[in-house]
């Protein structure tokens, strides 16, 4: 096998580390799969888009009506959603890093929503947040016992989104405590105690010793977030209003609800939204390398 | 008076207990029994904060359709056991290769790696879905386990290769002074190391295709059954009895999966006589 043949080349020089990589390259093949598969999809895309030989679908595609406030829509929904659920997820990590290890094993309760499916997160919304849902009906019980000013007003489907950050808070939430956590638990816990005996308030001390530390974990899992609930379509489709539209949805009407001589149109926004989505793909890469570079260095 | 850290440290602990606990039953508790509640509710009317009366009839309609509702489930098993096992082979090289080798460029290339979980979906599954009818893969469970490939391998890709950060090519090295065969190495020594990465890169995979509703719907076309899919009408439906009783067998889907991964490794590992103190 190759393995062992290696094995002794490997015990020369730098050299010997070099073929070694090489003599390793075929390794990668395998992703041809996902790649050729991704680059399919998106050349047929490419192809549609330029239907016309000339640029007139992407014309087309920016003088869509409501395409901007769609999109600034989505950009809004997506900045909520990953500040609240970075700033939760980073304050339950820390809280459950300050206790007792013990409840470490509790705290892993935290990660439920995780495992439930968007739509099933969208029901939740629903079953709680709508005009006639728990929330509402506890809301007029406690009127009877308090003299409340008004009635529950339902957030959903008011063109705000509220609706669609709620579940992604819910979902997003345990997500980034999964990811901030393991780079919570690398930082000694004496660094805060010193801290505190030296007569800092536990906050100045999070604020100076323990968020500049956590910074990788939080910008790889923001942007994670921000991207995944820019275009994802299950939440926005249980719980999402119509008008603004999220993105993802906009893009799915357009594509099939409309005459098909407009397809280009479609496939021309849906090349442009991969193209900024390939964007922040490659943010995420700058955010997580120094993060990575110090752990090689350990 | 001794001040020591640990004191130091406990002095304002009880109420982070009390917070902490407060918010693992009022986010995670509450919701779920409220699931509950809802799954035997009879009549609900509005102001009530408890159903006014309760019934079994959501639990006797799921148990009526049993067999829609098993034949979506398993349904959505299959693809989603297909996704983890296709996921698996194809990144057990690739993520060994990138774990045991830096080079100029890595981060780079294991961003774009990443891309098809993080871009959103819709913009490329849509073209791919007019190929996969070209051919004849749409409206097909092969169809929709490639795409769910596509979108969950770079769950499994980082699973292994974190596995594979802890493997050292000295085992190899080792075994192979030993005079071990590459089979017998494979066996022996490789696998055991990082099932459990193996495992946990499957969990993620299964639950992110098995929850995955959208795509199975394109490139499913309503032909391939899915859970997600059968829910979805209750979902956005009036009848929160029923809707609140599929969510609830949605969540123990999950969890019977956590548990048989639990008794798996644990039967392998006893099997192989490896006691192992720090499971990941």
């Amino acid at each position: 096998m190759i393995g062992s043949s290696t094995f002794l080349k490997n015990r020369n020089s730098f050299s010997g580390k070099r073929s070694f990589f090489k003599g390793e390259l075929y390794k990668l093949t395998p992703l041809l799969i996902p790649g050729l598969m991704l680059a399919a999809g998106i050349l047929y895309t490419l192809q549609l888009s330029l239907q016309p030989a000339d640029l007139s679908a992407y014309q087309a595609a920016l003088a869509q009506p409501g395409l901007v406030r769609n999109i600034f829509f989505s950009l809004y929904v997506a900045a909520i959603s990953t500040v609240v659920s970075i700033a939760a997820g980073t304050a339950l990590a820390y809280l459950v890093w300050r206790l007792p290890s013990a409840y470490g094993r509790w705290g892993q309760a935290f990660l439920v929503p995780l495992v439930l499916p968007h739509i099933a997160v969208g029901f939740l919304v629903l079953l709680w947040f709508s005009q006639t849902g728990i929330l509402a009906s506890m809301f007029e019980r406690l009127s009877g016992v308090f003299p409340l000013a008004s009635s529950f007003q339902s957030p959903l489907f008011k063109g705000n989104g509220a609706g669609i950050i709620l579940g992604y808070v819910y979902k997003s939430t345990p997500f980034a405590l999964l990811l901030i956590m393991p780079v919570l638990r690398r930082i000694p816990k004496n660094y805060l105690q010193t801290g505190l005996m030296l007569g800092a308030s536990e906050f100045r001390c999070f604020y100076k010793i323990i968020l500049p530390r956590l910074v990788p974990g939080i910008s790889a899992a923001a942007i994670i977030i921000f991207v995944y609930s820019f275009g994802a379509y299950d939440l926005p489709f249980i719980v999402g209003e119509s008008r603004p539209r999220m993105i993802s949805l906009y893009l799915y009407r357009l594509y099939f609800t409309r005459p098909i001589a407009e397809r280009p149109t479609a496939a021309a926004l849906l090349l442009l939204v991969f193209l900024c989505g390939i964007a922040m793909v490659m943010l995420y890469a700058r955010a997580v390398r120094p993060a990575e570079e110090r752990e090689r260095k350990l | 008076m001794k001040l020591s850290p640990a004191t130091l440290f406990s002095s304002k602990q009880r109420g982070n207990i009390i917070l902490f606990w407060l918010l693992l039953i009022v986010v995670i508790l509450v919701p779920l029994i409220f699931l509950l509640i809802a799954s035997f509710a009879g009549t609900w009317p509005f102001p009530r904060i408890l159903p006014a009366s309760w019934s079994l009839r959501s639990w006797k309609y799921v148990a009526s359709n049993m067999q829609g509702i098993a034949h979506a489930l398993g349904s959505s098993a299959l693809y989603s056991l297909g996704a983890a096992l296709i996921t698996a082979l194809f990144c057990w090289l690739p993520a060994q290769f990138l774990a045991r080798h830096t080079f100029r460029g890595q981060t780079i290339l294991e961003a774009l790696l990443l891309t098809p979980a993080l871009v959103p979906a819709i913009t490329f599954s849509m073209g791919l879905q007019v190929l996969f009818i070209r051919l004849h893969l749409a409206d097909s469970i092969v169809g929709v386990v490639l795409i769910l490939t596509l979108v969950s391998y770079p769950y499994m890709l980082r699973s292994i290769k974190t596995g594979y950060l802890a493997y050292k090519v000295s085992y190899d090295e080792c075994a192979r002074n030993l005079g071990i065969g590459e089979l017998q190495r494979l066996w022996h020594v490789e696998l055991p190391l990082v099932l459990p990465a193996f495992l946990s890169g499957g969990t993620i995979v299964f639950l992110v295709a098995f929850s995955e509703y959208f795509l199975v719907f394109l490139i499913g076309g309503g032909t391939i059954p899915s859970f997600p899919g059968y829910l979805v009408p209750f979902l956005t439906g009036s009848d929160r009895a029923v809707a609140s009783t599929l969510t609830l067998l949605f969540l123990l889907v999950p969890f019977a999966l956590f548990l048989l991964q639990e008794i798996f490794l644990e039967r392998f590992y006893r099997r192989k006589g490896i006691t192992m103190t720090g499971k990941s």
